[in-house]
């Protein structure tokens, strides 16, 4: 005896995806979109990025807005065009799914979803809504991820299932934000070497002390050891070289000597410059 | 906003009864600081970090002194600022920046270049003169366009990591003139220090991004203590010591100074050359003027007209026309003293204070 299951096609091509990260620059740009019309103007895009190997994790990595209107909400030809000109600037980048702005989902989310479902092709396409107006009345950023799941086994409807929105930023991104919210913060900006050293000890040190609690803790029992994070750290430390304090002092007071040589040296070359120029202008 | 922009070259009236405009607004004036949106900086970071050189344009508009960067468009890799490129059109992608024009005015979109970016090549500038010619090209099509420089290497600490730069309105007028002669330039009174200037630069965040970034104030970095964890080793090879970038900077600046030696010795050669001719014809006329002299007081009238007595031969013409271009020299110039201030910026502005701390 057989027994003929028919799943539908989507379901069974991949696994559904769980998790969506977001990057930081792609909130921004959403945000940039939503200041640029009116309020009450509904706001829509694409999202692109990559999926992780396993399909199971999207990072978002970029996004383009769209014109939205009640009649045709996507214009293929248009995102089409769109689409070409991003992969021109980013190949490896492909539509991972799309956003809105506002609250709840939109009227017509199931349509615009298997439109852009098309555009994936076998992959699942994530929906992110950005709810900018709760913005000051949430303490947490008001997005989420949705996917969509066909409702039953035979379904001809589908349903929007929650999955879990983080926002993850890589090095070069966090130092981006730093910046830009030290100067929003109306922070001093250009920080010199020696100050920036100061800035780096700090943290450093605040890093340092961080550590010596999580070890002091461990120790006392506190906190249940964690083996990747002790040897991660007996490696780090076997990287620090021995050295005696005597030496230590030696080594940097040569190697400041160095520098107050090179600063001198660009000193000289600079005024050499100026008088030249100086001689050129008799 | 993209109404509002051009509006020095074609006021457009029939938008005007629309939108009320502060006629002061429109006033074109010297800018004298950049305005950059949050989201601008993001985007050219992420593109410089995704490209080992990045380009791109800037969009904006400029509202008195204040030139806003609202929007930037990100260049494919294959196509180089437009001054490089002859071989534009092969790459099939030429068209890249117009399509990319049209597809953001009709988003809306402002749609006015104002500017353009580049990255650096690990943290170093290079003063070329391609992006002194792509600079010139911006500044005429639109008199306030700036060249951001940016600055995504890590090892280069120190300095700020975009820094606005333009030509200055002397050095647009001798770039104009094609003549890059001693003369000439010292006529413009140019000097290295007056090639470009630097503007300052403001971040500007919307209401709205503010409050985002009190929400996000703790951006997870990464997944988890998986990735998190690299291999120490691999760390340290792939953060190469302070002192690598300290030696190239300094390689660089020996370069640069090796060449501006170079570019000395044949201004000399020239100038020698140049000399040489001067004295003879100035000789020559010496000669002639004795002529006319002798000519004079034997009752005769003068050899040669007062024209041909001015110190001119073809060779002495052929030599001055023959002057090597001092637009290198003063690009180099300028490029040494960029270099020289970033070494003395790295080592520490004041050696005494560092030695302090």
């Amino acid at each position: 005896m057989v027994l003929n299951l028919e799943f539908p096609h989507n379901q069974l091509s991949t696994a559904s995806t769980q998790a969506v990260h977001v990057s930081p620059v792609v909130l921004l740009s959403i945000i940039d979109s939503c200041t640029r019309h009116p309020a009450g103007e509904q706001i829509i895009g694409v999202l692109l990025g990559y999926r992780h190997s396993n399909q199971n994790h999207i990072r978002i990595e970029n996004s383009f807005p769209l014109k939205y209107s009640e009649t045709v909400p996507i214009d293929h030809e248009e995102l089409g065009r769109l689409y070409l000109l991003h992969l021109q600037v980013n190949p490896q980048q492909v539509i991972v799914g799309w956003y809105t702005v506002g609250s709840g989902i939109i009227n017509g989310a199931q349509d615009i979803h298997k439109d852009i479902s098309d555009e994936t092709g076998d992959k699942q396409a994530v929906y992110l809504n950005v709810d900018v107006e709760s913005l000051a009345n949430s303490l947490e950023f008001p997005i989420k991820a949705f996917v969509s799941s066909p409702i039953g086994l035979s379904s001809q409807g589908t349903m929007f299932l929650e999955i879990p929105c983080f926002t993850e930023a890589n090095k070069q991104e966090i130092e981006g934000l730093n910046l830009v919210k030290s100067i929003a913060a109306s922070e001093a900006t250009n920080h010199t070497q020696v100050e920036r050293l100061e800035i780096i000890l700090k943290e450093i040190s605040a890093t340092l002390s961080t550590l010596d609690g999580y070890v002091s803790q461990v120790l006392a029992g506190e906190i249940e050891a964690d083996s990747k994070v002790g040897r991660y750290l007996l490696d780090t430390i076997s990287l620090v070289p021995k050295l005696d304090p005597q030496v230590f002092e030696k080594v940097f007071n040569v190697h400041n000597g160095d520098l107050m040589m090179v600063s001198y040296l660009a000193e000289l070359t600079k005024t050499q410059l100026a008088i030249a120029e100086k001689l050129n202008k008799i | 906003m993209a109404k509002k922009s051009r509006k020095q070259e074609r006021p457009e009236p029939e938008e005007e009864e629309q939108i009320l405009i502060d006629e002061e607004l429109l006033e074109s004036r010297a800018i004298e600081i950049v305005q950059l949106d949050a989201l601008v900086l993001m985007k050219i970071l992420k593109h410089c970090e995704q490209n080992s050189v990045a380009n791109g344009q800037l969009l904006g508009l400029d509202i008195l002194e204040k030139l806003q960067v609202t929007h930037s468009i990100p260049y494919p890799a294959s196509l180089k600022s437009s001054a490089e490129g002859e071989s534009e059109e092969e790459l099939g992608t030429s068209n890249y920046p117009h399509e990319m024009m049209n597809a953001l005015n009709y988003l809306d979109y402002e749609t006015n270049i104002i500017g353009w970016y580049q990255s650096t090549l690990n943290g170093f500038v290079s003063l070329t003169d391609t992006l002194v010619k792509t600079q010139y090209d911006h500044q005429t099509q639109y008199a306030q366009a700036v060249h951001l420089i940016v600055n995504p290497s890590k090892t280069a600490g120190g300095h700020p990591v975009v820094t606005a730069i333009r030509l200055t309105d002397d050095f647009m007028k001798l770039y104009e003139s094609k003549n890059f002669s001693l003369k000439n330039i010292n006529k413009h009174n140019i000097s290295a220090s007056t090639v470009f200037e630097t503007l300052p630069i403001q971040i500007k965040n919307s209401n709205v991004l503010n409050a985002m970034f009190r929400q996000l104030s703790e951006v997870i970095p990464s997944t988890n203590v998986d990735d998190l964890i690299v291999d120490p080793l691999t760390h340290v090879v792939n953060n190469p010591s302070s002192e690598f970038y300290l030696e190239k900077q300094l390689e660089y600046l020996t370069e640069a100074v090796e060449d501006q030696g170079q570019e000395h010795w044949r201004w000399h050669t020239w100038y020698r050359g140049f000399h040489k001719e001067q004295q003879k014809a100035i000789a020559l006329s010496a000669k002639m003027a004795q002529e006319n002299a002798a000519a004079v007081a034997a009752g005769k009238k003068p050899v040669y007209s007062e024209e041909e007595l001015v110190p001119n031969t073809p060779a002495l013409a052929k030599a001055i026309a023959s002057e090597p271009p001092r637009l290198d020299n003063l690009l180099n110039h300028t490029l040494i003293d960029a270099y020289c201030n970033q070494i003395i910026n790295y080592a520490g502005s004041n050696p005494v204070e560092t030695a302090a701390e």
